[in-house]
């Protein structure tokens, strides 16, 4: 039996009431909130997590090696884009242009650690100026800028998504219980899981025994698994070697100075693993998926429950996805689909408000630039503050927009650029020898390297790289030319900070030795 | 003889091997040998060069001393350990120390009482900031320690030392849970019983707390066993099997002891390991991330208690 209120009885203002109680009560909760407060905004939920990819991940979706009964609820719940694709796909990046609506060659936070310019626009100020109470739970992780100089912080999460999730959990099921204000609430809800997998193949090469020259971990021959318990290697498990140069200094040299300062040293060496490590490396990434879906059970039962049930949206996404040993692929960055495709849901769980529900929306092509306008277009803010993005609240709510991007653009590993059609994927590799200007490439500035194309209606595994056939020699004018007008489309570009300037000299000394 | 200047341990830490003196008792002949550690725990440096020099292999050891009996009233504490990678251990203990977990067990006729206290570290952002955990479950005594049915179970967690006063009113979280007729149900805000997931019937439902007790008494001849598990009594996660790993005679600061291993696979968990000596005690539990290693004073309980 549920026990729901029901809306007609339990609306904000009936619920608040204006007793002095509660008005002495809501003193408890300082409000950060400074416009007016807005009649029938809906509360909104942002619930992301961390490395999850569009692909096999999500039961809803097809997904054949996890289980996710209560994202499938997210699925249910609401419309699901299929062609949504991060804006650079790494955490610090793609989080940064969620919450500033910029590129990454625009905010500065062209990798992870790199400090955003200071001028970079925020999303918080914009719903607290529409009246909206704004607070952040969990993982973060945009840089230089201070979560709690824009939020309410309910808790800041940990390293470790098994450590810190429940907590995240706990924090924002304490607060849909406790939150006692007239005006709505902006939840970012900041799950760290499955970006445990980043770490769990250092513990499996720790663990393994190597022989012959490739690793092997003990869990089969100790019967800890058993050989049908663990997913075969993918079909997408090879790659065409014709890889941009940032792609190749960053992936294919795992064991030589690390592109990153914060990468531990002695990362595993991929040619050292053997088939029983990549099989693993999947069968761990489903139990880290299987391990947020529960968390966000939890979150969804307690606002299944609570007051604001009817009138919140739910909006769940991901930074970006994971390489699943697709591709000989470890974690991020990078631009096949299973990295660069992520999950964008946006539903609600009540019937009052009119979004469209279990629907799959495989028409539309969705940039992460395009959660703050979302956002804004829902609450009621001025999203023309935000340089870039789309709103997708016409399309959660059924309704056609007035026109459409053709192509995505995203942005990775400072040097390369991408743009697809949804099937035609053209990647750009810049490159820059000697003394790295600091300034993101272009075009205008930088010398383009080597070229990508992939067919993903023909080759969905993206194994044969077009570029220099004669299909892709047809193709590829057309695409440099989307791709230049987007490149121009950008705010005008300037120097990264002093560390962003140092990284891209890192890894552009790693490109020029990795084409040795 | 006297011993303590014969316990000379070598620097430990950036080395990838500690030694420590022995004695045979009856010789009197000291001994240098390495530590001998499981795959399952010694993945990580946090793991071989701090917690166990610093705990099972210390001169001052924390390894259980005295009798055992996992089917009497007991009360046990772990350190929650990140066990680190790469060649070097964390140099900031928050770092390592995520936490502590003790665990009171209380048997009364068919059924076992168990009260679990926990601490766990945010710090890694603020240093002083805690979650302190508290849980009341009852168990019928067989082999898993299953929950009881239509007996209900508490949860409270609260946030201490939290920097932002915003968060106040959204820093504690009281759980009320029940299995009823084949579903757990939990108590929502308005404090009436509310039907959640089902679970399947033909196998028992377990919570993680209540296995670490289990896996201290378990007979072997009762694995492999399929089971349904409640983390934190919160987080199901269906579909599980724990199994008898093996043997391993493990070897601390020269003191050898025989480990028995079980293995816990499905559903939301990395492969979980779970050592216990040949008392019955846990002693090592590895989870995916982290691991329980057994200590009597874990330390971040310390610090809470030392903070009042």
């Amino acid at each position: 039996m549920q026990d729901r209120p029901k809306p007609h009885t339990l609306d904000r203002r009936t619920f608040l009431g204006t007793s002095a109680a509660a008005l002495a009560s809501s003193l408890v909760f300082p409000s950060n909130a400074k416009g007016a407060v807005p009649k029938g905004a809906p509360n909104i939920i942002f619930i992301h997590v961390d490395q999850m990819s569009l692909l096999d991940s999500i039961g809803a979706y097809g997904a054949e090696y996890t289980r996710t009964p209560n994202i499938d609820r997210l699925v249910q719940s609401g419309t699901s884009f299929m062609q949504s694709y991060a804006a650079d796909p790494i955490c610090c990046p793609a989080r940064t242009s969620w919450w500033t609506g910029c590129y990454s060659s625009e905010h500065g936070v062209v990798m992870n650690g790199v400090p955003c310019h200071a001028d970079a626009p925020d999303l918080s100020p914009l719903l607290q100026e529409a009246g909206y109470n704004t607070y952040f739970t969990g993982k973060w992780h945009v840089p230089s800028k201070d979560v709690r100089d824009l939020f309410h912080v309910l808790h800041e999460g940990v390293h470790w998504g098994e450590l810190g999730d429940p907590d995240v959990t706990r924090s924002t099921r304490s607060f849909l219980r406790n939150y006692n204000d007239e005006r709505p609430f902006f939840l970012s809800v900041g799950y760290l899981n499955p970006h445990d997998i980043c770490i769990s193949p250092l513990f499996d090469c720790a663990r393994s025994k190597r022989v012959e020259g490739k690793l092997h971990p003990p869990y089969f021959e100790t019967g800890v698994l058993r050989d049908d318990e663990v997913p075969p290697l993918p079909s997408a498990h090879g790659f065409d070697p014709r890889e941009t140069a940032a792609h190749k200094a960053f992936h294919r040299k795992y064991d030589a100075q690390p592109a990153f300062p914060e990468s531990p040293v002695g990362e595993p060496r991929f040619s050292d693993w053997s088939e029983e490590m990549w099989r693993m490396h999947r069968y761990n990434y489903h139990r880290f998926v299987e391990m947020v879906d529960r968390e966000i059970g939890l979150l969804l039962d307690e606002l299944e429950q609570s007051s604001w049930r009817e009138n919140t949206v739910l909006i769940f996404g991901s930074d970006h996805g994971e390489g699943m040993s697709r591709h000989w692929g470890v974690g991020k960055p990078t631009f096949y689909q299973e990295v660069v495709n992520v999950p964008l849901i946006i539903g609600t769980l009540g019937d009052s408000l009119p979004i469209r529900k279990d629907h799959r929306d495989s028409q539309h092509l969705v940039s992460g630039i395009d959660f703050g306008r979302t956002v804004c277009d829902f609450a009621g803010a001025d999203g023309t503050r935000l340089p870039h993005g789309l709103s997708l609240r016409p399309l959660a709510e059924g309704r056609e927009p007035d026109g459409w991007r053709t192509h995505v653009y995203a942005e990775t590993n400072v040097f390369d650029h991408m743009v697809t059609d949804g099937r035609f994927k053209y990647i750009r590799g810049y490159e820059e020898e000697g003394e790295v200007s600091g300034i993101p490439p272009s075009a205008s500035t930088h010398r383009v390297g080597v070229e990508v194309l992939f067919d993903l209606l023909e080759d969905p595994d993206e194994q044969v790289n077009l570029a220099d056939s004669e299909f892709g020699k047809k193709q590829l004018p057309v695409l440099r030319k989307v791709m230049d007008e987007m490149e121009s489309g950008r705010l005008p570009l300037r120097k990264l900070e002093p560390v962003g300037i140092q990284r891209m000299q890192n890894l552009a000394d790693q490109m020029a030795q990795s084409q040795t | 003889m006297a011993l303590e200047h014969e316990r000379c341990r070598y620097a430990h830490r950036g080395t990838s091997l500690a030694y420590y003196p022995i004695l045979n008792s009856e010789t009197e002949v000291q001994q240098s040998l390495p530590d001998q550690l499981h795959w399952s725990f010694s993945d990580g440096p946090n793991l071989t060069k701090v917690v166990f020099p610093d705990g099972f292999s210390a001169a001052d050891s924390t390894l259980p001393k005295g009798e055992f009996d996992p089917l009497s009233d007991w009360e046990q504490a772990y350190d929650v350990v990140f066990p680190g990678y790469g060649n070097s251990p964390d140099h900031n203990g928050a770092l390592i120390y995520f936490g502590s977990l003790r665990l009171a067990a209380r048997f009364d006729g068919d059924q076992l009482h168990m009260v679990v206290h926990g601490v766990r570290q945010l710090g890694q952002n603020f240093s002083s900031e805690r979650q302190i955990l508290k849980a009341r479950f009852t168990c019928r005594r067989e082999p898993l320690f299953p929950l009881m049915g239509d007996r209900p179970w508490s949860v409270r967690t609260r946030l201490i030392n939290f920097p932002d006063p915003a968060v106040k009113g959204f820093a504690e979280l009281d759980q009320a849970g029940r299995l009823s007729r084949g579903r757990i149900e939990w108590k929502n805000s308005r404090d009436r019983w509310i039907s959640g997931e089902g679970i399947d019937r033909s196998r028992s439902l377990v919570c993680d707390w209540g296995l670490l007790a289990a896996v201290q008494a378990l007979p072997q001849k009762q694995l492999p066993i399929e089971f349904t598990q409640l983390q934190t009594l919160e987080r199901l996660h269906q579909r599980q099997t724990l199994s008898f790993l093996g043997l391993f005679s493990a070897r601390f600061g020269g003191r050898e002891v025989s480990l028995k291993g079980f293995v816990q696979r499905g559903e939301g968990m990395l492969p979980s390991l779970f050592w216990v000596d040949g008392q019955g005690r846990l002693l090592i539990a590895r989870y995916g991330m982290y691991a329980l290693i057994y200590n009597p004073s874990p330390r971040l309980e310390g610090e809470v208690h030392h903070a009042g």
